[in-house]
C-alpha cells in the first residue's frame, strides 16, 4: 500500500547519475517534485 | 517513463523537478536514461531498496519497485499518488495535472 496524499513524504538518498554523489529530499524543498517509481531499466513503462 | 520524457517540457515550465526511480545499478539507471532522451534523472535504489521500501513500494516477491508516482509539494507533503500498474500514460499526464493544481 504505497503512502497516502497529506503524509510526508519520507526522506531518500539516492546516488546520482554520475554514482558520485547523493541526492535528497532536501535537494527540492521548496518546489514540486516528482518521484517515479518503475520496476526496471529497458522495460515498458 | 517514456510519458515523463514527451512532457518533460510542461513539468519544467511548472519548475517541477522529475526523477524516476527503480532498484537497478546506478549505471543501469543511467544507460536506461540515455536511451530514453531523459532530460530528468533515473536514479538506482540499489543494493538495498532503501527508498522504494520508505515510500512502500517495493514488490517483495518480484523484487523491483512498482509502478507508483508521487506528486511531493515545496515542503516536502505528498499531493498526488498514482498507483496504476497498466495505463503507463496516466502517470505523466496525472502527475502534470497535480502540479498545475498545486503551481496554480
Amino acid at each position: 500500500m504505497p503512502l497516502q496524499v497529506g503524509d510526508q513524504a519520507p526522506d531518500f538518498t539516492l546516488r546520482d547519475g554520475t554514482g558520485q554523489q547523493n541526492v535528497t529530499l532536501a535537494d527540492f524543498a521548496g518546489r514540486p517534485l516528482v518521484l517515479a517509481f518503475y520496476a526496471l531499466a529497458f522495460t515498458g513503462g | 517513463m517514456q510519458g515523463f520524457v514527451e512532457a518533460y517540457d510542461q513539468f519544467v515550465a511548472l519548475d517541477t523537478q522529475i526523477i524516476g526511480v527503480s532498484v537497478d545499478p546506478w549505471p543501469a539507471a543511467n544507460a536506461f536514461a540515455g536511451s530514453l532522451g531523459a532530460d530528468f534523472p533515473l536514479l538506482g535504489d540499489w543494493p538495498l531498496n532503501r527508498v522504494s521500501k520508505a515510500y512502500d513500494v517495493y514488490n517483495e516477491e518480484r523484487y523491483v519497485a512498482g509502478r507508483v508516482t508521487y506528486v511531493i509539494d515545496g515542503s516536502g507533503v505528498i499531493r498526488a499518488v498514482i498507483d496504476e500498474p497498466r495505463d503507463m500514460e496516466r502517470h505523466s499526464r496525472d502527475a502534470l495535472a497535480a502540479v498545475r493544481a498545486l503551481t496554480g
